[in-house]
């Protein structure tokens, strides 16, 4: 039997998800279908103990638990329908969503219009290859961080982390507070990839080492981890260091794997599928939004984004969004790694765009620029950007209503090692 | 300690899938047999990290045990695995040439295969390898079909040969290393650390230390060394680059190093050949790792193997010194059957290994009669991945466990990693599920079932946390309860 009662489905109850159903409510969706893997909704965010969130979305410092409280209660006060402990497996080109249930076995829905909120994974040991054995004692941070916060267990006490990533950095600073020692954290690019602030508050005022343009070139021990070496890219000079735990932190991706199912077309440079000005892939009806999308710093960007999407699905749901006019492409210029949406309609209902993207290297007295073919449209000036960092432009659609040629962000700056 | 009765008619030392095998050959027969294997799982040696193939022996040497055996074992594959209820997929294999010199060196390897008895592998002109594969090399000038060449699990053909074994009455004991044997009146005694076990027939199928155990009677006909065999493991989402086994003209040195389409849909690149000493290094190496991509990009250049993969690893071939399998009686010690040495095609061969040993048996003296009431058949765990809507609906009805996947990569869900770990041969590590069901086998390697599955072997084996291991005893997960956890709430047990 397949349920087709549903206006909206949004798929993962983290911060994404828990916006866009709000958002898909407000809209007027009448039937809205919260679905989490999980029993818990939070998504991510339910092992984040840490502070650190809330300060864009409610101007407050709060926990990540916190942070997911204050909207879930707001999604108890609607009628928005919560089913936990399901995980959607595949989504079919027309749309119908395939969901195995701990209850209800498996089902099959055809909600009129679907959000993708179902964040991302963490790359692993394998995705980078390094060569030595294959010992207990190399975990993602995030596995690490679920291990310690959720479960309550440590899995290690002499850590080496592998890259500088924000998950990497807060499970640094978790595991000294737990008493475990972290020797130091080893990154292969010249600068930090997680935000200056977590370099900081979790290396810095632990003493930890930032150890720059060094990675880990073989693994050492059996069955369980004993060492790594440690190579240094400049030198050339390797380093055997001595630990049980090693904690990778080297990226995160877009868990592109529904959107793939549906057929869905991707950004090769975010992971996740690309989206015009709502926010819909290219599969009219199946929209995305947060992690799921393309990897966020911060919660509350997360937050912002997807209950607009959550309300873009509602309109398309009930029939009220209008078909686009004409679209034209958001390409990343020079010194921009990937821009999203990746496609905007010009000539679309009135509102700002707010485009998201990441800077290709840390820069100083930075320019942004929004160009069409050969012409700058707009500039917005910026004293430090990071890759880490997530740059959000608001535009007016006025600014390219007119245009014909793609669009492209560019960021200009002087390098620096941040 | 031991009475002077007999334990067993037949022990067998070593859970490869040569000692598996012969497990399961002998377990058609009325006898009392157990298997000894010192790590906590079969499967757990070469036996999981290997090609996979299931060859027909078309390129083994002429005239040899090894090519026989694999000849008269490829027919039977079919029935083997779907009484074992093992994957098998009959891809077929292509050698791909390259050159002008590669298409000379094909005739050789036709008449070859004539000779060992393969006689379906054919010549392919170059429309015809296109045809077949369009992701091949531009430079490919011909090739040959081996049709035959099949791929399957290994490591789960080892795991249902044990089984099936013990479903019919055979004892499987984990986590027993043999230390001594010694020959006595009618049979022989095996120690280990636990146990002194007392069986009339002894075989050595300890793979890579079965020389070691021959030494334990004082035989020392043969040696084994590790020949280091490295892999990469990519993505399912590159598994449609080729639909047959791809194999280079061999060179003098090595098979070579090929491109195969798993069972489970991701590609297998590798193995290298290199001899090394230590037979516990299963390292990958930065510069083995190298060599299989540039080979295999030779191959299918639209390969990228840094970047679609999600795992390497690497196995040991155990190489005799003399050059072939030893299969046959000690010389030293008749009541000890080697099966040692099996290098390269073990798995392809197992079925006539076993086959074999069971007629030394026979003509040493012991009785085969058919076992009453023997089970032929070893039903596999149902997949839920696996099964059609209508399946797995009843699946959820049957057992609600299935409704709840707990990886999502390979979609695997708790009430198959229930059943595996109360299995015949239980699954007690997290690196025993992967083999069997998959989670953490698939492109998050682990990320997000590992907790999952950890909290899963915990409660069903009725352990701490702290007590499940990735491997064996020392891989623990966690070592210890962290202090929030330690003031918040008692230590459960
Ligand atoms: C370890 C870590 C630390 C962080 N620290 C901070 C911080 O200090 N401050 C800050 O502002 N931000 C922080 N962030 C970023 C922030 O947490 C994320 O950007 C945010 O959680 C992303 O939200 P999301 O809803 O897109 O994804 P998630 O929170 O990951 O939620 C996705 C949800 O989807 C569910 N799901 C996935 N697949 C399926 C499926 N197939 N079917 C059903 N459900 C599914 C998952 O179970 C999960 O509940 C951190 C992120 C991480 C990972
Ligand atoms: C790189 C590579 C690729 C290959 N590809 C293929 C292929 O495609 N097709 C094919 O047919 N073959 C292939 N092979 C060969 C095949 O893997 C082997 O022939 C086969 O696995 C050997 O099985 P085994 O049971 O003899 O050894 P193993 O699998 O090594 O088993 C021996 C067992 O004995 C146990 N043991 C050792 N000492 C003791 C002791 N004292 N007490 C108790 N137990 C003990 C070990 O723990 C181990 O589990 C490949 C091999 C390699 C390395």
């Amino acid at each position: 039997m397949i349920r087709d009662d549903i206006d909206v489905a949004v798929i993962g109850a983290g911060p994404g998800g828990l916006a866009a159903a709000l958002g898909a409510w407000e809209r007027g969706a009448k039937h809205v279908l919260l679905l989490d893997r999980e029993e818990e909704p939070g998504g991510i965010l339910k092992q984040c103990i840490h502070n650190g969130f809330g300060l864009q979305y409610f101007d407050t410092d709060l926990t990540g638990p916190e942070y997911a409280d204050r909207f879930w209660r707001q999604v108890m006060a609607t009628g928005i329908d919560y089913q936990p402990r399901s995980m959607v497996t595949a989504i079919s080109a027309d749309g119908a969503l395939t969901c195995f249930n701990a209850s209800a076995g498996r089902q099959q829905l055809k909600p009129k219009a679907t959000v993708l909120t179902n964040g991302c994974r963490e790359r692993t040991r394998g995705n980078l290859a390094i060569p030595g054995a294959r010992p207990a004692g190399i975990l993602t941070a995030g596995t690490a961080q679920r291990l310690v916060n959720i479960n309550g267990y440590l899995p290690g006490r002499r850590v080496v982390v592998l890259g500088s990533g924000d998950i990497g950095l807060i499970m640094a600073r978790r595991l000294t507070l737990e008493g475990a020692e972290v020797l130091r954290v080893a990154e292969i690019l010249p600068y930090a990839a997680g935000l200056p602030r977590n370099v900081v508050q979790c290396l810095h005022d632990y003493d930890i080492p930032l150890q720059l343009r060094s990675t880990v070139t073989r693994i050492i021990g059996s069955p369980r981890l004993e060492a790594v070496e440690v190579t240094h890219l400049d030198s050339g000079q390797t380093e055997i260091v001595e630990c049980d735990l090693l904690m990778l932190a080297v990226g995160l991706i877009p868990e592109n794997e529904l959107a793939r199912s549906s057929g869905v077309t991707l950004d090769p440079l975010t992971g996740g599928p690309r989206v015009n000005d709502r926010f819909q892939t290219s599969q009219p009806g199946v929209y995305a939004a947060g992690n799921s999308l393309h990897v966020s710093d911060l919660a509350d960007w997360v937050s912002l984004e997807a209950h607009d999407v959550g309300k873009q699905a509602a309109a398309y749901a009930l029939g009220e969004q209008q078909e686009p006019v004409a679209a034209l492409d958001v390409l990343p210029g020079d010194g921009v790694r990937y821009a999203v949406p990746q496609q905007v309609d010009p000539r679309g209902e009135p509102g700002p765009v707010t485009f998201s993207c990441r800077v290709r290297e840390p820069m100083r007295d930075v320019e942004l620029g929004l160009w069409s073919g050969e012409r700058r449209l707009l500039r917005r000036r910026e004293r430090v950007l990071v890759p880490g960092e997530m740059v959000k432009w608001t535009v007016q659609r006025e600014v390219f209503a007119q245009e014909t040629a793609p669009l492209r962000l560019t960021a200009a700056g002087e390098p620096f090692c941040a | 300690m031991a009475d002077m009765a007999n334990d067993y008619d037949v022990l067998v030392i070593g859970g490869g899938v040569v000692g598996a095998a012969i497990l399961w050959e002998l377990a058609k027969y009325d006898l009392r047999l157990a298997l000894l294997e010192k790590r906590s799982d079969v499967a757990d040696a070469t036996s999981k990290a290997n090609s996979g193939i299931a060859h027909t022996g078309f390129d083994s040497k002429p005239g040899t045990l090894e090519s026989a055996s694999i000849v008269a074992s490829n027919p039977r594959w079919d029935e083997i695995c779907n009484v074992l209820e093992v994957p098998l997929q009959r891809c077929g294999a292509i050698m791909v040439a390259l050159s002008d010199d590669d298409l000379h060196s094909l005739e050789g390897i036709l008449a070859e295969a004539h000779a060992n008895g393969v006689h379906d592998v054919r010549r392919l002109t170059v429309d015809e390898v296109r045809a077949l594969e369009p992701n091949l090399n531009p430079a490919t000038c011909g090739g040959l079909l081996v049709p035959r060449e099949s791929f399957t699990s290994s490591a789960l053909l080892t795991i249902a040969y044990a089984e099936s074994a013990v479903l019919n009455g055979a004892e499987v004991f984990l986590q027993h290393s043999v230390t001594a044997l010694q020959p006595v009146e009618g049979g022989m005694l095996v120690t280990t650390p636990q146990r002194t076990f007392r069986a009339r027939w002894v075989i050595n199928a300890a793979g890579l230390a079965s020389d070691a155990i021959a030494a334990l009677v004082g035989d020392d006909s043969f040696a084994i060394t590790p020949r280091k065999g490295e892999f990469f493991v990519l993505d399912k989402s590159v598994g449609p680059l080729v639909r047959h086994i791809i194999l280079p003209v061999p060179t003098p040195i090595s098979k070579g190093i090929l491109v195969a389409p798993t069972v489970e849909g991701n590609l297998i690149l590798g193995p290298t050949a290199d001899d090394i000493q230590d037979k516990t290094d299963t390292r990958t190496t930065a510069d083995g790792m190298k060599r299989v991509a540039e080979a295999t990009r030779k191959l299918v250049p639209a390969l990228d193997p840094y970047r679609t993969t999600i795992t390497q690893y690497a196995g040991l071939r155990a190489v005799c010194s003399t050059g072939h399998w030893e299969v046959h009686p000690s010389e030293r010690c008749p009541r000890l059957i080697h099966a040692a040495g099996i290098r390269s095609t073990g798995l392809s061969g197992s079925p006539e290994i076993a086959r074999r040993v069971g007629e030394m048996l026979a003509e040493g003296g012991l009785a085969l009669r058919p076992r009453p009431g023997y089970q032929p058949r070893r039903p596999a765990i149902r997949l839920i991945r696996e099964a059609t809507p209508a399946e797995a609906e009843e699946l959820c009805r049957h057992d609600p466990r299935y409704g709840h996947l707990v990886c999502r990569c390979e979609q695997v869900s708790e009430a198959e990693i229930v059943q595996a770990i109360h299995a015949p041969i239980p699954a007690t590590t997290l690196d025993g599920i992967k083999r069997r069901l998959r989670p953490g086998a698939g492109r998050c390697q682990g990320g997000f079932c590992g907790p999952r599955v950890l909290e899963i072997l915990a409660r069903e084996l009725g352990r701490d946390l702290s007590g499940i291991a990735k491997s064996g005893p020392g891989a623990e997960i966690v070592t210890q309860r962290n202090k929030a956890a330690w003031t918040s709430k008692p230590q459960d047990n």
